[in-house]
């Protein structure tokens, strides 16, 4: 803080302090003389003692120097000054407006609508008032800051027009981009950059310093003009994501509030089926709150929404997230060779790989496994059942079209080998499905040797990617000692081998027919052909197969995250024409690129990546930026603005009239102790 | 012209004092003071209970033996030494609060303390001559020390009034040169002059024989500054004036009173010449008995 003077020169005129002193002395000249024998004695006194003169009256005396003291500094007209103070618009030739139009900006005032309608208010009405000599640049700031005018403009209507045009976005605020851009605009020729803006969110500001300090130094100036609520709240949805727990899971769903009172929010998990579950979130002033939503133990996977009711600021109020299909999976194990014993029995690990606990415990596990003989095969249900083993079965031909029908239409069909197997019985009957045709058995080791391991798969896969955290060398302790050959293929996009014996002899093939799949696992299910069952990556091999290839045909096989206003690029088949981005509120515009998709989303929510006829290409669960959310202000413009240009951002008081206020009482108050002193001189 | 009193009860009280000297016992009783020489005739005078610290071959041991009482024998030197009153009469003597039944001044308390000396001492037969030093309304000169002076000293001290500078060196250096050795000198002055400038003239009369003792008259209330405001104060001899504010200057004043005091008693020491304070409110019997014992 800081003390200015106006007229310091007036200050000279300090000196009639004085004037009472010397009037206090003069008027102690006395009256009366008196002969005195020793003066002698008098002369002896030092010259500075001997003139000593003793001021009585200190308190009139006081009261009038402070009453000149008082008239010289409101004469001098002083002032008060310290930083932290907004500047008035300089006027100047040359103005940018910079019109903050993210996220936080959309939040409801009391009774002006949102800020950012003030803000575009403001802007208009002061370009309006501008000269006609002032050449006017608009800027704004959401998401990536961009011009709206090319360069400084003298057409203030069509200045006003493109301010009036300035949409919500829900975007993050790029304070500094704006800056950037208002200061190329100024070209270094000086001038204003009119900043309209509700600063909120964190490091926003702090951001934009080194534009600020470029753009001072280049001889423009920053004016502030925050946009800000009285009382700035929003409650958003920070997070959403599905994790283990009770029943078929919890969605644990975090809520925010950016107010300064607590609220309870009303909140809603709408499941991809589009099954609610509705709870009230407390949230304290300025904290977070998590909240765990149990999924029901049978649920479709996809992306699933949380909504809030928020009045306050809208765009924040929705999350999104990827929900994996809940439930059982209905298997159909079509048994091939029953054997003469349970544990000859070509099922027996398989049942137990797929419901472990019993068969009743495979609903809370998701998988619920049917055995049946191949003349079961008749029952199956493509609305029931998801997947289909058929373990070492002899003759498939009876129901080959059942079970091609049955892929078609989304189902998954795992064949594995045996003795039982014929090559010519299988591939006449499923030519349609078969990703590559069968050969013959060949034995990969002779008896007593411990038999060819199993190379281990790639955990990009999703089938494998449960072993990513471990367990991966399990498969090389998988051996075999005899598999079925296959005609020669090469991988693509239709057929791909997910593993392989050591040496490159496929294992298991992939082929994608209609919306469903088909897998060939040329070995054998049980302990026949090698020791696959009694290793310990069998049964979480089983589970993960069951639960990959158990999805709904109608779920996308690629699934992202992605954040509104941010670029989101997914891979698309070349081949595939007429590709689209679906999102909440309808197409989404979308730019292709050397096999890529990409496009930014504007609202949160499910966007899935379409192709007429065929599920889902992807789909991306979009969240809003979190910090945008934050509508409360952590930093000031003018503060930040102030520290680089401090001339510029100083608080003003004038003082003179308080002076001048203090210079009556003190001449009433001479005047009172004058006349009462006069009156004790009397008596 | 009224006639200068005296006072008459005042002398009976002083009569009891002895004038003795301070160096020399020779003059006990004979004359009343000091004698400058040794006595050639003695002649006795009186007895006196002995008391302690008188001499013991003082003590006349016929008169023990008879009267089994220890008495001692005084006896009077033949020395006749005259006493040259000299009084300031200058212009700054006339101020002060004085005694009121005079002139309400120093210069009252000064000229009546000098008639009481001359009264005094020519009642016990000393020859008593007077110097008046400035002053106006006297016949001037100086009246010599003489067995019927006294009228003549009282005359000129009843008529002097105060006025002018003393200059105390001139007129104690003349009178240094006139007056006889083994004589004494009273000087009844306020001294407001630079000792430096009037200590040498007195160490000339002292070296020639001189008994001089000084009566230092002054007003509490001047050196004090007892004033209750602030006021112009004047001197009467040459008008130069000061406007002071007592108040401030007191304790200034103390001290300055301090040293001169100290440097007067400097000086009259160092010329064997004692030196007797008399503030006017003083009574004046302590004060004769001091100036005439010859002890401060």
């Amino acid at each position: 803080m800081t003390m200015t003077w106006g007229a310091p020169l007036a200050l000279g005129i300090l000196a009639m302090v004085a004037l009472p002193v010397l009037a206090h002395l003069i008027r102690r000249r006395p009256d009366s003389r008196q002969a005195f024998g020793a003066m002698f004695l008098l002369e002896r006194l030092p010259r500075t003692i001997r003139r000593r003169r003793r001021i009585e009256d200190k308190l009139l005396l006081l009261l009038r120097a402070l009453l000149v003291a008082a008239v010289v500094v409101s004469v001098a007209r002083p002032q008060l000054q310290w930083p932290g103070a907004v500047p008035e618009f300089g006027g100047s030739e040359a103005l940018v407006v910079v019109v903050d139009d993210s996220m936080s900006m959309g939040l409801r005032d009391a009774d002006s609508g949102t800020l950012l309608a003030r803000a575009r208010r403001d802007a208009v009405d002061l370009v309006e008032s501008l000269p006609s000599s002032t050449r006017v640049g608009v800027v704004r700031v959401g998401g990536t800051a961009s011009k709206l005018t090319d360069g400084l403009e003298s057409d203030h209507a069509a200045v006003v027009a493109k301010i009036e045009a300035i949409e919500q976005t829900p975007y993050a605020t790029d304070l500094q981009g704006a800056i950037r851009l208002a200061r190329q605009m100024l070209a270094g020729a000086g001038g204003e950059v009119l900043v309209y803006t509700d600063e909120a969110g964190q490091g926003v500001v702090e951001g934009a310093e080194a534009e600020i300090a470029l753009l001072t130094e280049q001889g423009g100036a920053l004016v502030p003009r925050p946009v800000h609520s009285e009382d700035p709240g929003n409650a958003a949805v920070v997070s959403a994501s599905y994790g283990s727990g009770p029943e078929g899971g919890t969605v644990t769903v975090t809520v925010a509030n950016f107010g300064s009172e607590s609220m309870e929010v009303p909140t809603r998990v709408v499941l991809p089926e589009g099954v609610e579950i509705t709870a009230f979130v407390q949230v304290d002033a300025g904290g977070e709150a998590t909240k765990a939503f149990t999924v029901p133990r049978v649920a479709d996977g996809g992306i699933g929404t949380v909504r809030i009711d928020d009045d306050r600021l809208a765009a924040d109020n929705v999350g999104s997230f990827h929900l994996p299909t809940i439930g059982a999976s209905r298997v159909l194990v079509v048994e091939g060779d029953p054997g003469l014993t349970p544990v000859a029995s070509e099922t027996y690990y398989l049942e137990r790989a797929l419901a472990p606990w019993g068969r009743l415990s495979g609903m809370g596990n998701g998988v619920l496994p049917d055995i049946t003989a191949p003349s079961g095969v008749a029952e199956l249900d493509p609305e029931l059942h998801r997947v289909v083993f058929m373990t070492n079965v002899a003759d498939p031909r009876p129901w080959a079209n059942r079970l091609v029908e049955f892929v078609n239409q989304g189902g998954v069909l795992v064949l594995t080998m045996g003795d039982n197997v014929s090559a010519d019985r299988t591939n006449a009957a499923l030519a349609q499905l078969l990703p590559t045709p069968l050969r013959r058995p060949r034995s990969l080791a002779a008896a007593g040797e411990p038999g060819r391991a199993t190379a281990v798969p790639d955990t990009e896969r999703l089938l494998f990617a449960p072993f990513a955290r471990g367990g991966l060398a399990g498969f090389s302790r998988i051996r075999w000692h005899r598999v079925f050959t296959v005609d020669p293929y090469t991988d693509t996009d239709e057929v791909q081998t997910l593993m392989s014996v050591e040496g490159g002899m496929p294992l298991l093939i992939e082929r994608k027919v209609g919306k469903g799949r088909v897998l060939l696992l040329t070995g054998s299910i049980d302990a026949d052909w090698g020791n696959f069952p009694l290793q310990s990556v069998y049964m979480p091999l089983v589970q993960s197969l069951v639960r990959v290839l158990g999805v709904p045909s109608n779920e996308a096989s690629l699934t992202q995250v992605g954040t509104v206003g941010r670029p989101i690029v997914v891979p698309v088949p070349a081949s595939m024409a007429a590709i689209t981005v679906e999102g909440p509120s309808g197409p989404v515009p979308t730019t292709l690129i050397d096999g890529t998709i990409r496009f930014v989303p504007n609202e949160a929510g499910a966007h899935r990546v379409m192709s007429p006829g065929i599920p889902p290409l992807a789909s991306i669960a979009v969240n809003m930026d979190g910090a945008e959310s934050d509508v409360r202000r952590h930093n000031s413009l003018a503060k930040t603005s102030a520290e680089i240009d401090p001339e510029r951002f100083m608080h003003t008081a004038p003082l003179d009239r308080y002076a001048l206020w203090l210079a009556l009482a003190l001449a009433v108050a001479v005047v009172t102790v004058s006349r009462r002193t006069e009156g004790l001189h009397a008596a | 012209m009224s006639e200068v009193p005296w006072d008459v009860e005042l002398l009976d009280r002083i009569e009891r004092l002895h004038l003795s000297a301070r160096r020399a016992v020779e003059g006990w009783r004979h004359g009343g003071h000091t004698s400058r020489t040794i006595a050639t005739n003695i002649e006795f005078v009186d007895h006196k209970e002995y008391a302690p610290g008188d001499p013991i071959r003082h003590v006349d041991w016929k008169v023990a033996a008879r009267t089994d009482k220890l008495v001692i024998r005084r006896h009077e030197a033949e020395t006749i030494v005259p006493v040259m009153l000299v009084v300031d009469a200058s212009g700054d003597l006339g101020t002060g609060q004085g005694p009121p039944d005079l002139e309400r001044s120093k210069f009252g308390a000064a000229i009546t303390m000098a008639a009481t000396l001359a009264v005094f001492l020519s009642n016990r037969g000393d020859p008593v001559g007077l110097k008046i030093v400035a002053g106006t309304g006297h016949p001037g000169g100086r009246i010599p020390p003489g067995p019927r002076s006294l009228p003549a000293v009282i005359r000129a001290l009843a008529s002097v009034r105060p006025a002018g500078v003393a200059n105390l060196h001139d007129a104690l250096a003349r009178l240094g040169e006139q007056l006889p050795r083994r004589s004494v000198a009273i000087m009844v002055s306020d001294l407001m002059e630079d000792p430096a400038k009037w200590g040498p003239s007195l160490g000339a009369m002292a070296a020639r024989g001189v008994d001089c003792r000084v009566v230092h008259v002054y007003d509490p209330a001047e050196w004090g500054l007892d004033y209750a405001k602030p006021v112009v104060l004047f001197s009467p001899e040459d008008e130069a004036s000061l406007a002071v504010d007592p108040e401030t200057l007191r304790d200034a004043m103390n001290t300055v009173v301090d040293d001169y005091v100290a440097e007067v008693r400097g000086v009259l020491g160092r010329y064997r010449c004692s030196h007797h304070l008399a503030p006017i409110d003083r009574p004046l019997d302590l004060l004769l008995a001091s100036v005439l014992g010859g002890r401060p």
